[in-house]
This record gives structure tokens, sequence and C-alpha cells, in this order.
């Protein structure tokens, strides 16, 4: 049944309750009914909205800290307040690079807040598709081409605008693609298709990387998921990418497939209604 | 920006860190810097000095008033109304953003997402064809 049940009283009052169902078989073993057990969980989502409050606040706290060592590393860094050793550098580009994976750690944390309190807008406007993608592989192309990693695009010529948040959809093609090259072991390859098929557009990010095993697939889009392969090499994931993607997608009327063999590769399928995106006014916008 | 041309930029930013950081990266691109923490005393720079160019404005400020207060004053005054505006604040909501640039400032940054070099690069590009547009 779906997440979000109320049941209604007489006087009109809703109440969110979690349900879950047995049948009642006679002896014959026919299914002759079935009990359905609800159970009332106010409680349960007043604190989970508090806690997401909560985590969306202190991101937000955390950002003014961050700017400040930010800023000074980088003054540091250019020199402006005086020639550095060898070492000194080396330190401080640790330094400058711990911030910014700690400042992309609160931007998604924030972004995961917006969208479990609901309070992210989409603004949809006539967008390419094409454009968003070459955007994000000319972003990501320096950190691939350190792995030696091939990236291959083919894209359908002369596809049409679509009404998209680029936002939304940038975010999407950005974690799909840092994914690939994150997981993607030294000189391998990803390939980038985007192709119109009948009512939708159909975006595929695929690798020959290190896969996700079988028995972890189920809990792919779960959230702060990271599967036992990737945990053993990478440390920096956070685990939030591909559920902020299925959450996107899931309010904006997209869908998102996977295949998936460990040692292999993975590939992704992306897909979004032709028809795009319906505006939704929110307080926050997301990335 | 030519070699001797110093701009003035005034620097309303609450945080003192962030305030110090903002006026040393400035200075060392050859910026003249005034700072202020409030709406007030931003004002009383532009009253009492008639050369500012440039304004690098933060949201939440000390005091009552926000950045988006003090954008509407400027706007409203026929002497400021031209200085171009570089909001950069960690309260990046849409609402607000579509608020600033609605209102006339030229860009919008979220400070934890930006060096000061390219901030200040582009502050420099617009300085620049302001420039050669009063030529």
């Amino acid at each position: 049944m779906s997440k979000n049940i109320v049941l209604k009283t007489e006087q009109g009052e809703e109440i969110p309750v979690a349900d879950s169902a047995a049948p009642l078989k006679n002896k014959k073993n026919e299914v002759i009914g079935c009990v359905v057990v609800f159970r009332d969980i106010t409680k349960e989502r007043e604190v989970d909205k508090a806690k997401t409050e909560f985590v969306s606040l202190a991101s937000h706290q955390l950002r003014t800290p961050l700017s400040s060592i930010n800023w000074y590393a980088e003054m540091l860094i250019d020199e402006d307040a005086g020639k550095l050793n060898k070492q000194q550098k080396e330190y401080l580009a640790e330094i400058y690079k711990g911030n910014q994976r700690m400042v992309g750690l609160v931007n998604a944390l924030l972004d995961v807040s917006r969208l479990e309190m609901g309070t992210f807008s989409i603004e949809p406007e006539k967008t390419s598709f094409t454009k968003l993608i070459e955007e994000q592989i000319k972003e990501q192309e320096p950190s691939a081409k350190k792995k030696k990693i091939e990236i291959s695009e083919k894209i359908e010529k002369d596809l049409p605008e679509i009404n998209i948040d680029p936002k939304l959809v940038g975010m999407i093609i950005q974690n799909l693609l840092s994914n690939a090259i994150k997981y993607t072991p030294a000189g391998g390859k990803i390939d980038i298709k985007l192709l119109k098929k009948e009512d939708q557009f159909e975006f595929i990010v695929s690798d020959n990387g290190m896969g996700i095993p079988k028995k972890q697939q189920d809990k792919l889009f779960s959230k702060m998921f990271r599967a036992d392969n990737v945990r053993k090499t990478d440390t920096e994931g956070t685990g939030l990418g591909l559920y902020i993607i299925k959450s996107i997608l899931d309010n904006t009327g997209g869908k998102i497939t996977y295949k998936s063999e460990q040692n292999k590769g993975t590939e992704f399928h992306v897909f979004i209604p032709i028809s795009g995106m319906k505006k939704k006014k929110g307080t926050k916008e997301l990335g | 920006m030519e070699k001797d041309q110093k701009y003035t930029v005034l620097v309303v930013e609450d945080e003192i860190p962030l305030q110090n950081a903002i006026r040393d990266k400035l200075e060392t691109n050859n910026f003249l810097v005034l700072t202020a923490r409030s709406v007030e005393q931003a004002e009383k720079h532009l009253q009492d000095v008639d050369n500012i160019d440039v304004v690098w404005l933060d949201h939440y400020l000390i005091g009552g008033e926000t950045g988006l207060d003090f954008l509407v004053k400027l706007k409203n005054n026929k002497n400021w109304k031209k200085i171009p505006v570089f909001v950069v604040s960690n309260t990046a909501t849409t609402t607000k953003v579509a608020s600033y640039l609605t209102l006339g400032a030229d860009k919008y940054y979220t400070k934890s997402d930006y060096r000061l070099e390219q901030i200040i690069s582009d502050i420099e590009v617009i300085m620049k064809s302001e420039k050669e547009n009063e030529k």
C-alpha cells in the first residue's frame, strides 16, 4: 500500500497510519478473507519531520564556518599571505579538499531534507537536454582524465527542447556521471546516450566498473546506502546521490531503472516524459 | 582592469571572519574596500562616500534589516540605483534569489560554493563593461 495512507475520523480529522495485512484461510488453504491492521503513526511522522528540520537547520548553519575555511585556505594557497614551501602547500591542499568534501556533503544533506520536507520547488523551462549533458561532461572530464577513463557520448541529433527544471536534471546527470567515474577503475570506459523513445526521453549512463553486488541491489536507492564492494575502495561517497535522483524523479513524473553485475559494470536508464515537468512552488531549490 | 584604476567596493557582511577574508582578497586585487555589518552602516557609507562603484551584499545582517531591505533602498535612490550589486549569501532559497534578481541585483552566489577569486573576477568583468559604456 501507499506510504501516505490516512484514516479519516467521523469528525473529519486525518490520522496517518501504517498498515499490514495477512490472508485468512480455511482448512482447504483457500483465502476467504483478510485481516488488515492499521497503526497510528502520528508520533513517528512528527519525530521524522523534526529530524529532517534539524538536519536542514544544522546543515545551513554549517555553511558559514565552511565558507570561512574555504576562503582563508584559498588565500593561503594563492600565497596572498606570503610564500609557502612544498609541504605547506600540500597540507593546505588537503585542508581545502577536505573542506570541499564537507561542503558537498552539507549541500547533499540540504537537498535530502528539502526533498523530505517537500519544500523544494520545480521550475520547468524550455531546456536542451543535450546541452545539459555536454555541460556535465565538460565539468567532470578532468576527473575522468585523471583515471584515464574514456567517456563516449551518443546523443540523438536534433532532439527538441523539453520543459524540465534544468537544475534538477543537471543534478541527475551530475550524480550518475560522477558515480560512474568514481566506481570505474582506471582505464575504464563510460558510455552516455540520449534518445527519444515514443513519449519519453531516455538517458543512459553505462560503465564497465565495479558493479553492484546482486544481494544488495534492492537497497540501491535507499538513503545512505553504500555497497560493500565500494566501501572497501572508496571512503568519500555519501550514499545520498542515488537517493536524491530517485526522489527527484518520483516527484517529477520520471523513472529510473538499472542493470548491474559485479566486476562487469552498471547501466542506469533515466526516463523523463516528453511532456516535461509540472511547476511546483516551494520555498527552497535543490542544488 | 587597468593597472592604476582602483574601484571602491562596499562590503556588507555581518560575520567578521568572512568580512576580513573578503576585504583582504579584494585589496590584494587592487580594490578599495569599505565595510559594513548592518544596513544602517552601509547607508551611512553611501551618504559619506560618493564614489562607491560596487556593492558586495550578504542577506542576513546585524540589526532588523536584511540585504533585501538594503537593495530596495539602493534601487529607490537616484544617486545609488546604478551601483552594481553582487549578493553573496548562504541562504539561497528560490524565492530569495528571484527577489534579489528582480529587484536589480547583478548576480547571486552561494558563499560556500564559490572561490573569492571567481566572484572578484566576475565583478571586474562587470566593472569593465560599465566603464566601457560610460565612454
